[in-house]
């Protein structure tokens, strides 16, 4: 026997079952009278309509919040039906028949190798859908399960997926290339669409399912008369928008049907454009704010900074009190967040890059790309593996208590027995860090370090101090104004302008002064360096470029209508008193300052006439900056 | 001619030719319950339309014409392709017994044929499974001598490819 015949008759294998079954259903089919032109029996149950598409993406936010109590009830009821964009045809109205990215749906499926399937349902694009689908107790199934690819165009959805490959990881490109194999649904969906023979022929069906009643199915019928090769066969097939097929009958010599069992519906389905967002959700912390993690090494917490440079470049500089201060910068290419810099700073002051220097560096490691999938993994460039091990987690914190959206990622490390887990949360970006060492008393592992975020702050970097100043001084990039507290004030000149900011106008509570240098955009930020004593600056008026009057008095109640007043000097940071107010001494206090426009200013001093400050008159007295 | 198909006559044919035409189909379609159904399908057609066959060649000869055609028809049907949309498990045809053999033989070349385009396959079916010589192909699959040896060559190029080169060299040397 040549070696060809040898291996393939290896590879058939002992075909006794098959013989048996095959004479048992020839005999069965004629002694049933064999209707003319009998066909495809049985097995077509087997294979059949496991089909999957399912899952209206607008509405899944509802499906997903239904969840829990859908298996028992009635499903919601959606209106698939929406019209064709110019753009986009009926593209919006077809990609409902998927479930969105990670669904896991089981199947009843009658047939002699299998129980029935469990499909999974990947999103490679916004255009193509891959599923697989395994055999549940199927000795006889591939064991990775065989792959369909789908391409959902502007108005039908394609299986394009070429027989036999059983390739995963297709480009785009790729895919763009491959021809329709068949057209499995076609818009719009309403009656009379027609497609392969089959037709819509009502859009409100009634359906029960072992997983639920649907009343809005769409039912999908063989065209009377169709002439199909093969002969004598029809098919019913019930798809519900939100859910796909759901149910499918088979007439046939023998009958069977296939029909959804349960669905856990996987991440919200998003568009490739959408992914970078996805990205930067679950990655980066908000923009503009300062992320301060508690617990950690030696207990002593770290501090994340982190600053667009673009919408492409993101700076992130991480301080801890030990290990000093790291600066790193990501790429957003796409679906992935790439690593492309990494080095130590002495200071939290952000280096300062150019587009052409960014551009130029090269990636490090990807740190996570979209769609995130259990399983997923990223290799570290120190050859650390993380793998993300659930996609809609949760984590607890002290201060942010229980986060939901969570991605986990984890890192086991086998041979020092370290076991590390990062959560990163939708909408925080990485809010947890654990850290486990193996207990060797019981081998198991137990949480030694936990780092997690406990405040969120105003990004800035300190400045050299002035020890005479009453300020301590910062500087940042960016700054968020949603709590101004007065109008900006633009300087003499119109190269800064400044505003105080933390409580809004007419408010209780504390007050940073903000300096923007409207040439560099940079801010620099003055803030109270005792803050035991709870005083905010209240009023501000420029003196000239480098000077401004601040007015600094108690931040709380209503018994202080004013404070001091200082001049404050830009360069130096220094303060100096001009009218200072002592609230157990004084009983006048500085109530506002305004230009005169000749080099004069014009302070109004609240003065009380009694002890219990409770009757007072306001004068108005002119000053004269010095030279 | 027969005329009259008795009904010990036919199970003795099914008994004779399943095993054969079962292999044949799955071969051309690697998917058993499709291979199982077409060939239920073989037979019940004999059984309905047996007075067509006309004896100029032998029942295994027409019995096989049928199965391909029927693949064929398959492999382009609307079946076939919601198969494949759908669950196709290309279940194998493997008991535990077979499974043990597989992994100790490492059934490449089998393998690499399975994946070989439907054209290419079907004459090392032919050529190397049921020892055809290359005028039996041609007559068989209704193509001439020439392209049956041409596309031999490129079928045997494409594994070639597919195979490590020293599993290759001891085919060439059996």
């Amino acid at each position: 026997m040549n070696e060809f015949k040898k291996q393939l008759m290896a590879k058939i294998g002992d075909m006794t079952e098959q013989k048996s079954r095959v004479i048992k259903r020839v005999n069965d089919a004629l002694d049933s009278k064999p209707r003319k032109g009998f066909a495809w029996g049985y097995y077509v149950t087997f294979a059949t309509f496991v089909g999957i598409f399912v899952l209206g993406l607008i509405v899944l936010p509802n499906l997903l919040n239904e969840q829990a109590s859908l298996t028992e009830e009635n499903p919601t009821v959606i209106d698939p039906i929406t019209e064709p964009t110019e753009e986009n045809g009926y593209y919006e109205e077809l990609k409902q028949f998927f479930p969105p990215d990670g669904t896991v749906a089981t199947y009843d499926v009658v047939s002699f190798y299998s129980e029935g399937s469990i499909v999974t349902t990947k999103w490679l694009s916004d255009r193509y859908v891959l599923q697989i689908s395994k055999g549940i107790n199927c000795p006889e199934c591939i064991k990775e399960g065989s792959i369909s690819i789908y391409r959902i165009t502007d108005d039908s959805i394609e299986l394009i997926s070429p027989d036999g490959d059983y390739r995963t990881d297709w480009t785009i490109e790729e895919l763009d290339k491959l021809p329709p194999l068949s057209v499995i649904l076609k818009a719009p969906i309403k009656v009379g669409t027609e497609f392969n023979g089959l037709k819509i022929t009502t859009t409100e069906e009634k359906v029960t399912t072992k997983y639920g009643e649907f009343s809005n199915a769409i039912l999908v019928e063989e065209i009377e008369g169709y002439e199909r090769d093969i002969a004598d066969y029809n098919v019913i097939q019930y798809y519900v928008p939100g859910y796909g097929l759901v149910k499918s009958d088979i007439t046939s010599l023998n009958s069977g049907s296939t029909e959804l069992v349960s669905i856990e519906f996987g991440n919200e389905v998003i568009e490739t454009a959408e992914y970078t967002d996805e990205l930067i959700s679950y990655f980066f912390p908000e923009r503009n704010l300062q992320y301060n993690f508690i617990g950690g090494f030696e207990g002593m917490g770290s501090t994340v900074h982190t600053y667009w440079l673009s919408e492409q470049y993101v700076q992130q500089l991480v301080g801890h009190k030990d290990f000093g201060i790291a600066e790193q910068i990501y790429r957003i290419n796409g679906n992935e967040i790439e690593l492309i810099y990494s080095s130590n700073q002495t200071t939290f002051k952000p280096t300062t890059w150019t587009t052409e220097q960014l551009d130029g560096l090269s990636k490090i490691q990807t740190e996570l790309r979209a769609p995130f999938n259990i399983g997923d993994e990223y290799i570290t460039s120190s050859g650390q593996r993380w793998t993300i091990t659930e996609t809609n987690g949760t984590v607890n914190t002290t201060a942010y208590g229980e986060i939901n959206n969570v991605l986990i990622l984890e890192n086991i490390n086998e041979e020092q027995l370290i076991r590390s887990r990062r959560y990163l949360a939708k909408g925080f970006g990485e809010v947890k860090y654990e850290l486990e060492f193996v207990n060797e008393e019981n081998g198991r592992y137990e949480v030694t370090l936990t780092s997690e975020l406990a405040s969120k702050s105003q990004i800035m970097f300190e400045l050299e101090q002035n020890e005479q100043s009453i300020f301590g001084v910062y500087e940042a990039n960016q700054y968020d104004f949603t709590a101004i507290d007065s109008e900006w004030e633009l300087s003499p000149d119109g190269t800064k302008r400044a505003t105080l900011v933390g409580r809004a106008k007419d408010f209780e509570g504390i007050n940073v002064l903000v300096i923007e240098d409207l040439a560099t955009k940079k801010f620099t930020i003055y803030k109270l360096k005792d803050e035991s004593i709870q005083n905010t600056p209240k009023d501000l008026e420029w003196i000239d470029t480098k000077r401004l009057y601040v007015i600094v008095g108690y931040g709380f109640g209503t018994v202080t209508r004013g404070g001091s007043l200082y001049e404050l000097e830009l360069e130096s940071h220094s303060t100096t008193p001009i009218v200072e107010y002592d609230a157990s001494t004084s009983k006048e206090e500085i109530m506002s300052i305004t230009s005169n426009g000749d080099g004069t200013f014009t302070y109004e001093k609240h003065i009380y006439q009694d002890d219990e400050l409770n009757y007072g008159y306001v004068e108005e007295n002119i000053i004269s900056p010095t030279e | 001619m027969n005329q009259v198909l008795d009904e010990r006559g036919f199970q003795k044919i099914m008994e004779e030719h399943t095993d054969y035409l079962l292999r044949l189909a799955f071969l051309y379609v690697k998917d058993w319950p499709a291979a199982e159904d077409i060939i239920q399908d073989v037979f019940i057609t004999y059984y309905q339309k047996f007075e067509q066959f006309e004896e100029r060649s032998s029942l295994k000869t027409y019995l096989s014409k049928i199965t391909v055609n029927k693949c064929k028809d398959y492999l382009k049907s609307w079946r076939y392709r919601i198969q494949i949309l759908t669950t196709r498990f290309s279940a194998k045809p493997k008991n535990i017994r077979n499974r043990l053999v597989e992994q100790d033989e490492k059934l490449e070349l089998a393998e690499a044929v399975l994946q070989l385009p439907l054209k290419y396959r079907e004459v090392i079916i032919y050529y190397y499974f049921e020892e055809f010589s290359v005028i039996e192909v041609s007559q068989q699959l209704n193509l001439s001598e020439n392209t049956v040896k041409t596309r031999l060559r490129k079928a045997r190029t494409l594994l070639k490819d597919e195979l490590k080169n020293n599993q290759w060299e001891v085919l060439l040397h059996e």
